[in-house]
């Protein structure tokens, strides 16, 4: 792996690390938040006017009270956070919010600190480095160049001591001292570090990228949290309880707009006949379920329908369908408790029931009153003559 | 032998330069703003139409919105009994809803963080104006939509039912003129006068 490579990786790494403990650290939540805990988080964000710094939330003074009953009333008259904090700030600018803004000069303020860092961990990562003075440092060719003349000193020494202009004594120091030059370079070839050749240039880029890519991440991580709803999934993992929008407090009327409006939409639209279904109010849910069986032969569909169909007398329609929303998954608990109890009671063949109670008891995950109102049903089949 | 690299200043010089521009530049900014109270600037509702609010009477029933003074230009003041500014710009006040009576003003007087009581016996302690609306600010609704940061805040509005300017202290005589005749001369406006502190309870 070259050198480059593996510090844009270690790079990555650390860029990772902090986004993951930012967005980690960032408060989620766990529970939707009622009226009264939103009021006071917006009242806990914006700095009363007038009082000494103080948070609308803890201002004592009567304007302060004042200012908390409209904050209730804008969040009863349904409006949302970004428009009470923009009205607040169209009419006291935005010193009255208390976290600096996200643009402008105040996203210095959340920059700042993360180029700090990322400066400090440059030049501790710089200072790490064996430091080796440029002097030090000599290139392939200065240290060719040298070897060069180390070689052209000793053919000289050869030279003049074959001819007899040195004495023999004076031609072995030298040979003795160009021997030891010749043998230090060599060495240094071996020991020596690879020069680092870094141009400015390049040290301003990659200055730039980290600011940059500091800036853009806390960007991105503040508008994340902040755009967050509350039990959205922070660090990822498992749901908080009643985490995205809890669907029991969205009403059926909701619901069948969200339907109309998006037709294709399966998920929902079960969701819906499903409540229909559970609520006995069996046309509604057949209406919905049939729009699902035009789209996609899916088997809570088809063993609803079924069931449905068997309720209201059609005994074979009904097990057709059944079976085939079997045919479809064999995993779907339901079917097989529709199919015994139509076989059952709607064909009084207590025998076909065995099979498909045997198997929805198999199942793990079952609602504890479908387990043991099956194992009281394959009782007494298996009793029945 | 050449040396092949430049000699570069030291990493830690960096740093020294680096912290000690940092020190000069927020030094620069912190000295720029001291002496200077942060809270008076000109309202960000300069511009903007005033806030649509219904505000009892003071003294008489019925309620009071700025719409029903469409086409006028409108003097609004923001007044409290306990605010001692408010004492010293009441004659002032006076004086002007007078003069100005015919030229198409209105004045509106609002009691801000008040009792309606005590604001009933200060007027007849020091004068009522005529003709003078006196309103109370029920919940601050009027105060907050104004952006009002202090007693007494006066607000000029031209015939548009803009806000087009605002005096932080008490009002005198004298920019009492000055705004009106601008206004009514279709002349620009000091969008804020500073003449004095303003107060809170």
């Amino acid at each position: 792996m070259s050198h480059r490579l593996r510090k844009s990786l270690y790079g990555g790494l650390i860029i990772g690390l902090l986004a993951f403990i930012v967005i980690g650290l960032a408060p989620g939540e766990s529970a939707p938040e009622t009226d009264a805990e939103r009021a006071h988080r917006i009242a806990s964000q914006l700095r009363c006017p007038f009082c000494n710094g103080e948070s609308i939330a803890d201002a004592q003074s009567s304007i302060g009270a004042d200012l908390r009953d409209l904050i209730d009333e804008q969040i009863a008259s349904g409006m949302s956070d970004e428009e009470i904090f923009d009205f607040y700030v169209s009419v006291y600018t935005d010193r009255v919010l208390l976290l600096p803004p996200l643009f402008g000069w105040g996203a210095l303020l959340w920059v700042l600190p993360l180029v700090v860092l990322g400066g400090g961990a440059v030049a501790v990562a710089r200072r790490r480095r064996p430091q080796v003075a440029p002097s030090e440092l000599p290139s392939a060719a200065a240290l060719a160049e040298a070897r060069r003349t180390v070689a052209e000193d000793l053919h000289a020494v050869e030279v003049q001591a074959a001819a007899g202009e040195l004495a023999a004594a004076e031609a072995e120091r030298l040979r003795g001292v160009y021997e030891a030059e010749a043998a230090a370079l060599d060495a240094a070839t071996v020991t020596d570090p690879p020069p680092r050749e870094r141009s400015r240039r390049r040290v301003a880029a990659g200055a730039a990228i980290l600011v940059l890519g500091g800036a853009a991440l806390t960007v991105a991580v503040v508008l994340t949290v902040r755009d967050r709803a509350p039990g959205d999934l922070v660090t990822g993992g498992i749901a908080a309880e009643g985490a995205g929008r809890d669907l029991s407090t969205v009403t059926n009327e909701e619901m069948e707009q969200v339907v109309a409006a998006n037709p294709e939409v399966i998920p929902m639209r079960l969701a819906l006949a499903g409540r229909y279904f559970e609520a006995g109010d069996f046309s509604a849910a057949l209406g919905h379920y049939m729009e699902v069986l035009q789209r996609e032969q899916h088997p809570e569909a088809l063993a609803n329908i079924g069931w449905m169909t068997y309720l209201s007398g059609e005994v074979e329609t009904g097990l057709a369908f059944v079976e085939r929303s079997l045919q479809v998954t064999d995993e779907l608990p339901q079917s097989y408790w529709y199919l015994a109890n139509i076989r059952y009671w709607g064909l009084e063949d207590p025998g076909g029931a065995v099979a498909p109670l045997e198997t929805l008891l198999g199942f793990e995950a079952i609602p504890e009153e479908i387990r043991s109102a099956a194992t009281e049903l394959l009782a007494e089949v298996q009793a029945a003559p | 032998m050449k040396a092949t690299l430049a000699p570069r200043p030291h990493i830690g010089t960096w740093i020294a330069v680096g912290v000690g521009v940092f020190v000069i530049v927020f030094g620069a900014v912190f000295a720029n703003r001291f002496g200077r109270d942060p809270d008076l600037v000109a309202s960000p509702l300069i511009g903007q139409a005033p806030p649509d609010v219904r505000l009892p009477y003071l003294e008489t029933e019925g309620d009071f919105g700025f719409a029903d003074l469409n086409g006028d230009i409108v003097v609004v003041n923001f007044w409290a009994s306990w605010c001692t500014g408010c004492r010293v710009e009441h004659d002032a006040l006076l004086v002007a809803a007078d003069a100005y009576r015919d030229a198409g003003v209105s004045f509106v007087g609002i009691l801000h963080q008040d009792r309606p009581t005590t604001g009933v016996r200060f007027l007849d302690e020091l004068g009522r104006g005529e003709p003078y609306r006196y309103v109370v600010d029920e919940g601050s609704r009027a105060g907050i939509g104004f952006g009002v940061l202090g007693l007494p805040t006066t607000f000029f509005l031209d015939r548009t039912g803009t806000i087009v300017g605002q005096v932080n202290g008490p009002a005198t005589i004298d920019v009492l003129t000055r705004t009106l005749d601008a206004i009514l001369l279709g002349g620009t406006v000091d969008p804020i006068t500073q003449t004095g502190e303003l107060e809170n309870r």
